[in-house]
């Protein structure tokens, strides 16, 4: 019961160590479905296996125990934890299900707002009057791109098409739910604290790379990057990391790069770290009812 | 690409091009300021429909229209998302920026990678 419990903590570990890193070398792509389903994934089984955890604490307090007819002190006895590891438990738990309940109401809250402004509009592009230059995208059904006037007037046309298909990738893959799963799961699961820049470069990497399609030509879009660039963006408080500008410039200016080696092991090892996190969990769950059943007699 | 989605992306370049343009475009003037061969007929057909929504408004120009974005500070759609940007203060996963904050060494190493591009 221990190692069920202990393993899927120790993927989930492993897993935000390792994948945020090396989904900077894979295709962007596939780098935005590891990073939030496996994320969300993982960590959710080990909240789960914390849970069992707490339960087996909770399972001890006399009101409880009289309410699910079992006695308090044979589960004591059968549970293979320390009073200590089960009481931390229950506090994680709690203290999970607090910054779970906080995260979806903030980014809910956000998403709305969102929504609500980019239904406002008539058309699929909002045009600021602004001199500085800047582009985005605002989520919804359908989703509105949002560009200033200074952009569009040093853009030349092929310059347009690449920051527009760059947006509209974002809104048509929905950039923005892959960015609520990895928000909520970095709430739960401190571990997973390089996720959300690791996703937000492999959202503006993916769309990147479709503009380049979109126009044929990859050096279009990273001087469209850098025409966006301005003096004046600091204002902007919630910009991202200015050092994944270059990061994205300079991957535009190379080939593609495809990394099979490191997708496909990417790839395999997360499908395997969720199917083994929800095994364990699934073991877990099966001990915790035999337990209950001979606390029971 | 589904049409729809086609259609929708049309439309935003087509808006883009009269946005960046310094006057009223006719037709013509905006095909040849896409970044992609189109048939005329098929930017008329989304000029009437962008006019048609309230977006542009047209004026008539020798033998045909002339087109130019309706002012957006009257714009509701402009103040919603020029609030949502005031108001909310990070909005990292929510709206997703094109470009960044660069530091001066930053936009250095910018430029010597875009310059040994163009050599």
């Amino acid at each position: 019961m221990i190692i069920s419990c202990a393993f899927p903590l120790l993927i989930v570990a492993c897993f935000g160590a390792v994948a945020p890193p090396l989904s900077r070398k894979v295709r962007p792509r596939l780098a935005i479905w590891i990073l939030s389903v496996g994320g969300l994934a993982l960590t959710v089984c080990g909240v789960v296996s914390i849970g069992v955890v707490a339960a087996l604490g909770l399972g001890q307090l006399a009101p409880l125990a009289r309410l699910g007819q079992w006695s308090p002190q044979r589960i004591g006895q059968s549970a293979p934890f320390q009073a200590w590891s089960m009481w931390t438990a229950v506090v994680l738990v709690v203290a999970a299900a607090t910054r779970a309940a906080t995260s979806s109401w903030t980014q809910g809250r956000r998403l709305r707002a969102a929504w609500a402004a980019s239904h406002a509009a008539q058309a699929g592009l909002v045009v600021l009057a602004d001199d500085e230059p800047y582009a985005y995208a605002v989520p919804g059904w359908p989703g509105r791109i949002v560009v200033s006037r200074g952009l569009l007037h040093n853009l030349d046309p092929a310059g347009r098409r690449a920051v527009l298909a760059h947006e509209q990738t974002h809104l048509s893959e929905r950039h923005d739910l892959h960015h609520l799963a990895v928000a909520l799961a970095t709430a739960i699961n401190p571990l997973l604290l390089r996720a959300p820049a690791a996703l937000q470069l492999a959202c503006e990497r993916r769309s990147d790379e479709v503009a380049a399609r979109a126009v044929g030509h990859r050096g279009t879009v990273a001087r469209a990057i850098a025409t966006a660039v301005g003096p004046h963006t600091q204002t902007l408080a919630w910009a991202a990391s200015g050092a994944d500008v270059t990061v994205r410039v300079a991957a535009l200016l190379s080939p593609p790069r495809d990394n099979r080696l490191v997708s496909s092991a990417l790839l395999f090892a997360t499908l395997g770290a969720i199917a083994l996190s929800a095994v364990s969990v699934l073991w877990l769950g099966h001990d915790l009812r035999n337990l209950v059943i001979l606390a029971r007699h | 690409m589904s049409d729809r989605r086609r259609q929708g992306s049309l439309e935003t370049e087509i808006l883009a091009a009269l946005w960046s343009a310094e006057g009223p475009l006719t037709p013509e003037e905006v095909r040849s300021r896409l970044g992609q061969p189109l048939a005329y007929t098929t930017v008329q057909t989304v000029l009437v429909r962008l006019q048609d929504k309230g977006v542009l408004e047209r004026r008539p120009q020798g033998r045909a229209y002339a087109y130019s974005p309706l002012l957006d500070e009257k714009d509701l759609a402009a103040r919603r998302m020029r609030t949502l940007l005031e108001s909310e203060g990070d909005l990292d996963g929510v709206l997703s920026r094109f470009v960044a904050t660069l530091d001066q060494n930053q936009a250095a190493a910018l430029r010597r990678v875009l310059g040994a591009e163009s050599e």
